[in-house]
């Protein structure tokens, strides 16, 4: 292995809170399947195969915590499994 | 019988459909912040993410630390960088690794960086999802 890393944790100064978010992406993942999505809380700001120029407009509007995922087919099972 | 007791700080609950994700904060010292989920593996060695999230903290990928990631089918290139990690309460500093692939499809979090920071603790019966978070030499753990 050739990276160390610094082992110590911390209380966060920062709390994220994905209570609305969660709720958003359990209603609405299957409308959005194959993009990435752009949320604050449970309003979405955008969704496309790119979400960088989304995340730089929602810096620009005051989002300074934006939630990004690509939304998988999760019907599907995974196995993760690297080493 | 022996029995063995752990108490958490942090609990996070899931519903009987969703997989075990962990919610996350990733950033740069606090700048550049971002909210995202991976996955819980604990066959991983390494945190792996989507590069995208690299580009989003604006990282230069490739100007981190390479490795190459063997799976089950193949292996990869990811590159090493320290970022600072959120999660519920609690907050570290971590190289997490990018794959290089654009199309890598998910992000996980694994045994370096995430698995070895603190005490995890899963309970997956009866559909009740639950995992549970506490410092690695909080008291009384």
């Amino acid at each position: 292995m050739s990276t160390v890393s610094i082992p110590k944790v911390y209380p966060a100064h920062f709390k994220p809170d994905f209570s609305a978010t969660r709720e958003w992406l359990k209603q609405h993942w299957q409308e959005h399947v194959g993009k990435w999505v752009v949320l604050d809380g449970n309003r979405l700001i955008g969704e496309g195969d790119d979400p960088r120029p989304i995340v730089a407009a929602a810096r620009v509007e005051g989002v300074t915590a934006p939630f990004v995922e690509f939304i998988r087919d999760e019907s599907e099972p995974f196995m993760g499994g690297w080493y | 019988m022996n029995s063995w007791h752990l108490s958490f700080s942090n609990r996070l609950n899931y519903g009987p459909s969703e997989n075990i994700v962990i919610p996350l904060a990733v950033s740069l010292n606090g700048s550049n912040r971002i909210l995202m989920r991976a996955k819980l593996d604990s066959g991983s060695t390494f945190c792996i993410f989507q590069r995208l999230y690299a580009d989003l903290l604006g990282l230069e990928t490739e100007r981190g630390v390479a490795e190459r990631i063997g799976t089950a089918t193949g292996a990869f290139t990811a590159y090493g960088h320290e970022i600072t990690l959120t999660v519920m309460e609690l907050e570290w500093r971590a190289t997490v690794y990018f794959a290089e692939p654009e199309d890598f499809p998910v992000s996980v979090v694994g045994r370096v960086g995430f698995l070895d920071r603190l005490k995890v603790g899963l309970v997956i019966m009866n559909s009740r999802f639950i995992s549970a978070l506490t410092m690695r030499d909080e008291p009384g753990n």
